[in-house]
């Protein structure tokens, strides 16, 4: 319908789509803000639903998409790698009890994984939705590598960890109050462990502590699960 | 390598007190930093097609940093100031993979609610282990 609007030439450009992505995220942005930082309408997801609607309307394939898209989501790998240096903080701040902490990064993510898995794996029955939901745990870039790495969907990938994420942040730490577990280590961890980069911004609303808790074991969760679960799948 | 990531430092020793000078600095110290990270990634990827290891390449090249960073005990100025640059923009970055839901809409739209239920529940049995993991260690620690 709004292709009668627009020149086609238009839609076919990169640049194009790389100002639509730009205005989507800054609208996002700006809505997030509005909102006080209301933890189930990030930027990323409104920018997301933004992008998408364009896609819809103009009748444009993704791939045209990507040739302005690609051009951002390259981004995603030079992140990755700096992500060591929080990890070299948190070896640094959390050394203590780092065995400790490990043990419950090592075994908190991995049953939730596999949980998930399970039930995926009996309900739905498809390997490549089986093996995207492995990643679910751990932040977009780490996912979405993981994800093209085990043959998986990064953009289902992607989207399973922003659903976690929300639904993560809006849970735990009332399950965890209402268990009377409470406390910055146990739900800050378990926000990093399960919620990750959405959980560390819940966490960081609770407190200083809440905070580091969640950024440590955030990272280390994703590292882990990189290194590990192509193994398995 | 380890050269590359000594220009940024001492880059900022001969900062000078000129506001627009020191700005120019601190963007020629982040392209380091960015060429930094880019190096250790396509050093990542080089591993990775050497040794036909299945962890993402951008994994690699994190823990080859990590263990640069952990062996210098010191981060480098110029690879920190380009990840602090890089991080908040994470969310754009981003949107892009994600839109490429739309070519998985049939899924989604078949299966959709069975992810949130999925999801949501997954959620409860990894907090339970993680909360009883941290209180036994903290009542074994006393």
């Amino acid at each position: 319908m709004l292709n009668d609007l627009i020149p086609a030439e238009l839609l076919q450009l990169p640049s194009t789509w790389l100002m639509v992505t730009l205005g989507a995220y800054l609208f996002g942005l700006k809505l997030y803000q509005q909102l006080n930082n209301a933890p189930w309408l990030p930027p990323v997801l409104s920018g997301f639903i933004i992008v998408t609607l364009a896609l819809w309307l103009t009748d444009t394939p993704y791939a045209t998409y990507q040739q302005g898209g690609q051009l951002l989501s390259f981004f995603l790998g030079p992140v990755v790698v700096g992500l060591a240096i929080p990890l070299f903080h948190h070896f640094h701040s959390m050394r203590k009890q780092f065995i400790r902490l490990l043990l419950a990064i090592v075994l908190g993510s991995l049953t939730t994984v596999f949980v998930a898995v399970a039930l995926t794996h009996y309900w739905i029955g498809i390997d490549a939705i089986t093996v995207t939901m492995a990643s679910k745990s751990v932040t977009t870039p780490v996912a979405v590598a993981i994800a093209e790495q085990t043959n998986g969907l990064p953009a289902l990938a992607a989207a399973f960890v922003m659903v976690t994420g929300i639904i993560g942040a809006a849970i735990i730490p009332l399950l965890l109050k209402w268990l009377k577990l409470d406390s910055p280590k146990i739900t800050g961890m378990s926000l990093g462990i399960c919620a990750h980069a959405v959980g560390t911004s819940r966490a960081l609303e609770l407190g200083q502590e809440y905070a580091a808790y969640s950024a440590m074991a955030m990272t280390l969760t994703a590292a882990l699960h990189a290194i590990v679960l192509p193994w398995l799948f | 390598m380890v050269d590359t990531l000594d220009l940024g430092s001492s880059a900022v020793r001969c900062e000078s007190s000129s506001l627009s000078f020191r700005t120019k600095i601190k963007n020629e110290n982040m392209l380091v930093g960015l060429f930094a990270l880019l190096v250790f990634l396509i050093l990542g990827e080089a591993i990775q097609s050497w040794i036909a290891v299945p962890v993402p390449s951008s994994i690699i090249g994190m823990v080859l940093l990590l263990i640069i960073i952990t062996l210098r005990n010191k981060i480098p100025t110029s690879i920190e100031l380009a990840a602090n640059k890089l991080a908040p923009l994470l969310p754009l970055f981003i949107i892009p993979v994600s839109a490429g839901l739309i070519t998985q809409a049939d899924i989604v739209q078949q299966h959709g609610l069975k992810f949130l239920i999925i999801l949501t529940l997954s959620l409860i049995p990894g907090v339970l282990v993680t909360a009883l993991v941290l209180k036994w260690g903290d009542n074994s620690a006393k």
